[in-house]
């Protein structure tokens, strides 16, 4: 069944040029998704239609059959879908207790608050170790568990994560993606955009291709991991910017 | 030594005030990047309102400050929503707020000419010529219940930001804007509470200056370049640079104004200003614009 799902999703910035156009796409529930693409196909832009950062120039989108564009950011969250950005968007002078806090923001109980981040810490255990830490002063994976953790606080139905190995090294992002399928463990939604293709697919159910603003074709991961076109698309790019690199 | 101590116990004295003065401006620009030059202007407003009370109500100043504090709030939110918000998204966003600002203040002062006209007032309770000597050292009674009062003030903002949910929503879009939109911060209404906190600063702190300094309408400009210069020194967007920086710029031109003569003493803050920006642009808590 699907939970959320976009319908001919236009969108772009301010006066500038359609970022995605008519993009149409479904997510099943309980299902870990990669979103692939080059740099610049729109997939940070459709999380950000998803999350109400950037309201659509037309479509919609639908979660569990109900309109949530045009929703504010927090009206969004309050639906079940948070995003962790690319850049984690941490508060950098902030603990990490208070990073927490302010995950659980749109719950006014604090008691349910203290006890969610208990259920937050008991999931992510290595974070006990740093919770008194400034979250700037955290580590690239350390701030990037925090980031995820912090989502955790709304008990989201829906978790969205912006290139979440994004300089990280290699050790790291085996971390994070086995964070990732715990989420998958508990029943969450799980939208990925990854850079890195492989390791992106390898992880996830289901694969998106995104090229210039449209949906190229999805499928099964493995499927889209061995999908000439996928091939096509990377290497045809990647053999001419190569080119270009040695020139 | 005794001079030293004197000057100190002058300095600090003032330095709560002026820390009062400027946090609001500090907040303000801190939480929507704002720059409020209306500030000072609303300050002398609040003044005004004070001496009025007290001329005509004999309600004592430091008791306006309970009137000057709700009242400023009310119309920081609702000047907010009614001039800051249509401009809310526009592409020069702080270019167009510096502008709107600076004809508010121009806007404030017409009116206070207008209805007061440009005399200079001071606000009289018998404290205000008093004051208390300990040992060698003495302290101005006004200057001395106007600090406790803005220390109060300012314990009571750092309570509500450090230990509430609302304040720590507060600090959190100082710190990341987009990052409190993400974790479901409604950022409008936390800027419309910002904006009224800090004018309820501006009212709070002008029934204060209402016995302290006196004033007449054009006198918010004077206010204005001394407060943005201890911001300045402090580090935009930092509320503790902010209170250093008035600590440490009264304190300095209390000293100068003993040395060299009281009309010295606000040229200390553009000679510190001049430093600052020499020496370490971005303030003394504040951080290298990205």
């Amino acid at each position: 069944m699907s939970i959320l799902e976009i319908e001919d999703v236009t969108a772009g910035y301010g006066m500038g040029p359609d970022i995605l156009s008519q993009v149409s796409a479904r997510f099943e529930a309980g299902l870990i998704h990669c979103l692939i693409g080059p740099n610049g196909a729109g997939k940070s832009t459709l999380l950000r239609v998803i999350a109400g950062l950037l309201r659509p120039r037309s479509g919609r989108v639908l979660l569990e059959g109900k309109v949530i564009s045009g929703l504010r950011p927090d009206q969004v969250l309050a639906c079940g879908i948070c995003l962790v950005p690319q850049d984690r968007s941490l508060f950098p002078d902030m603990t990490v207790r208070e990073n927490l806090l302010m995950g659980g923001y749109i719950e006014r109980d604090p008691r349910r608050v203290s006890r969610r981040m208990e259920e937050v810490l008991d999931l992510f255990p290595e974070i006990r170790r740093y919770l008194n830490r400034r979250a700037g002063a955290l580590s690239g994976g350390e701030q990037q568990m925090v980031a995820i953790a912090r989502g955790l606080m709304v008990r989201p139905r829906v978790m969205m994560l912006d290139e979440p190995s994004l300089g990280l090294a290699p050790l790291v992002v085996d971390r994070i993606f086995e964070a990732i399928s715990r989420l998958k463990t508990m029943g969450i939604t799980v939208l990925i955009v990854e850079q890195n293709v492989r390791k992106g697919l390898a992880h996830a159910d289901r694969g998106y291709v995104l090229d210039m603003g449209r949906l190229c074709f999805e499928g099964p991961a493995r499927e889209v991991m061995e999908d000439p076109r996928l091939q096509e698309l990377y290497l045809g790019r990647m053999a001419l910017s190569n080119l270009e690199v040695r020139k | 030594m005794t001079t030293g101590l004197q000057t100190l116990i002058l300095g600090l004295a003032l330095g709560g005030v002026y820390a009062l003065m400027a946090i609001g401006l500090s907040l303000t620009y801190g939480v929507m990047r704002i720059l409020n030059l209306a500030h000072a202007a609303f300050m002398v407003l609040g003044a005004y309102l004070a001496y009025w009370a007290l001329q005509i109500f004999h309600i004592d100043p430091l008791l306006s400050v309970l009137i000057n504090g709700p009242l400023f709030f009310i119309l920081g939110v609702s000047l907010y929503r009614l001039l800051f918000v249509p401009l809310a998204g526009r592409p020069r966003y702080t270019e167009a707020t510096l502008l709107l600002s600076f004809g508010l203040a121009l806007g404030v002062e017409g009116l206070m000419g207008t209805w007061w006209t440009g005399i200079y007032r001071a606000a009289n309770p018998v404290y205000a010529t008093r004051s208390i000597s300990f040992g060698p050292f003495y302290i101005p009674e006004g200057q001395l219940y106007a600090t406790v009062i803005s220390v109060g003030m300012l314990l009571v903002l750092w309570a509500f930001l450090q230990n509430t949910r609302i304040g720590r929503a507060i600090r959190a879009t100082m710190q990341n804007r987009t990052a409190a939109q993400i974790v479901g911060v409604n950022v409008e209404g936390i800027s419309a509470l910002a904006f009224g906190l800090g004018m309820a600063s501006a009212g709070i702190s002008g029934s204060l200056l209402s016995f302290l300094f006196p004033f007449f309408p054009g006198k918010h400009w004077q206010w204005i370049s001394s407060l943005l210069s201890l911001v300045v020194l402090g580090g935009m967007g930092s509320l503790i640079g902010t209170v250093v920086g008035a600590l440490l710029l009264s304190v300095a031109s209390v000293w100068v104004s003993s040395i060299l003569g009281p009309t010295w003493s606000p040229v200390t803050f553009y000679a510190a200003l001049f430093m600052v920006m020499m020496i370490r642009p971005q303030g003394l808590f504040g951080k290298k614009e990205a």
